[in-house]
């Protein structure tokens, strides 16, 4: 049994235990935190590693996205969004020329073209600033400038913040475009002094020498979509350099469209020296044929035109837009051949073909596989092989153009160089005619220059009304005018207002690149056009002096002035013959100036016998270089009455 | 002297229960002090958390992370390919595999499924070369699993059932990209 003392400390004791205890569990209560231990810490390695996630998304995308940049960028031919000189079929050209018509290369750079491709396939949720580095390998550095926020736990208040960031690198140097590079400048080295099949020989023999170390480099080989087809079809014909020419243009129904589109949105350009070279401008430089003759050399008039509907609108009339061939009027207007008029203009359209020189070519260059299951890498591109071939041209020469006083007849082949721009005739030093084909000239199949019958050998004197024309193969070469003859590819300009005499001709052919060629020869001018032979006019014995006992003289008084010369031109001065038939001598005029002149009798030995024939021939400078066919040129001779 | 025994007694009983006060809150504090701040063990080598701490992956992220950058080449089974494990998984992704199976995966183009093979047995070369016995990991495109490496999961039809199983916080969850999307890399550590 326990005392009191006892059970005074074992109640005490109990009491104090329970106070204690209780004391303790609620104290414990007030400071031991719900969750566990570690758990913020926890909160912090997960919101850590998340992040840790978004960077390894980041590095293993961005490698994908820098591996397909490398294809993409060779596919697109080194230009991120296009070259500066343009493309071809929509395949970057590495070279071209300028608004000046300038020889212009565009080089692109790796490390800055790629990155704006790059950036199109990285899929990011944010903005990044890119930065490449071609350094053996290919490294695209990214720096987000804008911080990831990861929530830590459930506490907004509370975020693990980064700004992300990656580098990666791949096996890749880029060498293809250097040797791209190298092959281009090889082109224009080899091939700038060639052109037309001799180009096109040039480039086979360059790629077939050329070393590069790649799976492959030739001529590209591709089919083009009709949108692709059309717009380079239209590019061509900025590439034409000649005037009022004629493209057939083979239309397609699926053309139409792109055609709509490119009017529409007046957008269309050829290259991106558009904004100093554009062809087609709906509204503006586009023009419709009218109803005009081609035949007739004159300005044609000419509609603006719209495209509205896939129509043409112009003048409140509506053309279907299909069925249409190109004309191109002048450098920067092309126009529309409507189908329904063109059969009335085919012939004078067909002889007018647009000519051009195309000096571009397409190539691919492939590059072994360096990713696997991507397969080989192909560089798409296409070189404009630098010019330095001037447009020559033969048989030139310059001869006197019969029947006529002041003209030589210049001649010349057509240069095969299809980028003529013009032609430039010199005179004496002196330019007298400047034209690019087909402007103002005059086409014919053919002329034969020896075709001619006495007086002439080269043309044949036929008449119209009083006068008579001298027709080359019955041709009419006027003065001043330019004629071109398809079977002989032969030019004739018809230089005028030239004394007789010798005269230095050049002829200067000048190419779209600024190339010339200029050839020089000499040509005499003969008057060998008489004046028109007097038919009404009066004669009469003459003694002189008055008592001599027979007429050794006659007076002539002619009705005509102005005199006039064979041609229908007018001839200036007068003095004359009188040519007796049965004497067979001429007997000298005086030295009048007028066409009422008495003609005196030079010699006095010799007696006119009268009643007899004579004619009254002016005095011309023709007749030293011609036989007077008097039948063939009209003279109609008098009889002096007894 | 009874008073000053009985005295004595008290005192001694007073400090006594003090005594007997500071054991007990001694035990509670060490008791509860062990409960939550331990965990960290030492398990084949590798750190892992265990016991009453909050179970993150933290660890198993990194081991995860490392796995996915590595290259194939260093696994007996590679054939020769020069990937990053992410790399070898975008690769046989382009075969397009749609059948829910384990191991036999079809591919729409079964050229790539070679690649499915070797990413199978290198992961689980991977894997077991860094010191897990157990461990299940599973492929998920999108929001489809459709591979597992563990057949308890998948039915008698191939098809994976429980694909909740993935979304648990247990799982190391790292999205990959691909050419063609995303896919999904989950691996339990057990």
């Amino acid at each position: 049994m326990i005392n009191n003392r006892g059970a005074v400390f074992w109640l005490g004791y109990v009491i104090t235990a329970l106070i204690v205890l209780l004391y303790v569990y609620v104290w414990s209560s007030s400071f031991v935190a719900e969750e566990k231990i570690g758990t913020d810490q926890s909160k912090i390695f997960s919101a850590f590693q998340e992040g840790q996630k978004e960077l390894f998304y980041l590095d293993v995308s961005g490698t994908y996205a820098l591996i397909n940049s490398v294809y993409e960028l060779a596919r697109r031919g080194g230009f991120s969004s296009g070259s500066a000189c343009g493309d071809y079929y929509n395949i970057s050209l590495w070279s071209y020329k300028n608004a000046e018509d300038e020889f212009s290369e565009c080089i692109p750079k790796l490390a800055s073209e790629i990155v704006p491709v790059f950036g199109s396939f990285l899929n990011q949720k944010q903005f990044f600033r890119f930065f490449a580095v071609v350094d053996g390998g290919l490294s695209m550095v990214g720096v987000s400038p804008s911080p990831v926020n990861i929530s830590i736990g459930s506490t907004a208040e509370r975020v693990y913040s980064f700004k992300p960031s990656f580098n990666v690198n791949i096996p890749y140097s880029g060498e293809a475009y250097g040797v791209i590079n190298d092959f281009a400048d090889e082109l224009n080295k080899e091939c700038s002094v060639y052109e037309n099949s001799g180009l096109s020989d040039c480039v086979q023999g360059v790629l077939a020498k050329f070393k590069h170390g790649f799976i492959s480099l030739g001529l590209m080989q591709a089919d083009f979509s009709p949108e692709v087809v059309v717009r380079e079809r239209m590019k061509e014909l900025e590439r034409v350099n000649f005037v009022e020419c004629f493209a057939p243009f083979r239309w397609e129904e699926s053309y139409a469209l792109e055609f709509g589109n490119r009017f529409e949105n007046t957008e269309f350009s050829t290259s991106v020296f558009h904004d100093e070279k554009k062809i087609f401008d709906a509204g503006v430089s586009v023009v419709v044929a009218g109803e005009n003759s081609f035949g007739v050399l004159a300005p044609y008039p000419s509609q603006r035109m719209l495209v509205e509907n896939e129509k043409l609108v112009f003048d409140s009339n509506e053309k279907e837009i299909d069925g249409r061939d190109m004309f191109v009027f002048s450098e920067g207007i092309s126009a529309f051949v409507p189908r329904d008029e063109k059969n009335k203009f085919i012939s004078y359209l067909e002889q007018r073909p647009c000519e051009y020189e195309n000096r571009i070519f397409p190539f691919e260059l492939v590059e072994k596989e360096f990713y696997p299951d991507e397969g080989s890498i192909a560089y798409d591109f296409a070189v404009y092989v630098k010019d330095d071939k001037a447009p020559e041209f033969s048989g030139f020469y310059a001869e006197d153009k019969e029947f006529d006083e002041d003209t030589l007849l210049v001649k010349w082949k057509h240069t095969d160089s299809l980028d003529l721009k013009r032609y430039e005739i010199f005179v004496d030093g002196k330019l007298v005619k400047s034209f690019t084909p087909w402007k103002d000239v005059g086409i014919y199949d053919g002329i034969s220059w020896s075709a001619g019958s006495a007086p002439f050998n080269g043309c044949e004197l036929v008449g119209y009304g009083l006068f008579k024309k001298c027709l080359y193969s019955g041709i009419d070469i006027e003065r001043g005018k330019v004629y071109f003859f398809r079977s002989s590819r032969e030019f004739v300009y018809s230089a005028s207002q030239l004394m007789p005499g010798r005269h230095i001709v050049s002829v200067k052919a000048v190419d779209d690149d600024n190339n010339f060629y200029e050839a020089e020869t000499e040509g005499l001018v003969v008057d060998d056009l008489p004046i028109l032979p007097l038919s009404d006019y009066v004669v009469s014995p003459v003694l002189l002096p008055p008592d001599e006992t027979k007429y050794n003289a006659v007076n002539a008084f002619s009705f005509e002035t102005p005199l006039w010369n064979m041609d229908g031109t007018a001839a200036t001065g007068f003095s004359g013959y009188i040519l007796f038939e049965d004497a067979g001598n001429a007997v000298r005029a005086s030295d009048g100036k007028s066409a009422v002149v008495p003609l005196v009798l030079l010699d006095k030995v010799h007696s006119i016998a009268v009643p007899s024939e004579f004619l009254l021939v002016p005095e011309d400078p023709s007749l030293e270089h011609l036989v007077l066919y008097l039948d063939v040129m009209g003279y109609k001779k008098k009889v002096v009455p007894g | 002297m009874k008073s000053r025994g009985l005295f004595g007694d008290v005192y001694v009983a007073f400090a006594a229960m003090f005594l007997f006060a500071v054991i007990i809150v001694g035990f509670l504090v060490v008791f509860n002090v062990r409960q939550y701040s331990s965990g960290i063990s030492k398990e084949n080598g590798r750190v892992v958390s265990s016991g009453q701490l909050n179970p993150v992956n933290y660890f198993y992220n990194d081991d995860v992370l490392a796995y996915l950058k590595s290259p194939v080449e260093g696994c007996s089974n590679s054939g020769g390919i020069k990937l990053s494990y992410a790399g070898l998984i975008n690769m046989f992704m382009k075969g397009n595999p749609r059948a829910y199976t384990v191991r036999v995966s079809k591919f729409e183009n079964s050229k790539y499924e070679p690649f499915f093979n070797v990413w199978v047995q290198c992961t689980d070369e991977f894997f077991r070369n860094a010191g897990y016995k157990h461990f299940v990991y599973m492929l998920g495109w999108r929001n489809s699993p459709i591979f597992i490496s563990d057949s308890h999961f998948v039915g008698a039809f191939g098809v994976i059932y429980e694909p909740r199983f993935f979304d648990t916080d247990e799982f190391v969850s790292v999205k990959i990209p691909i050419e063609n999307g995303d896919v999904f890399f989950r691996v339990m550590f057990k």
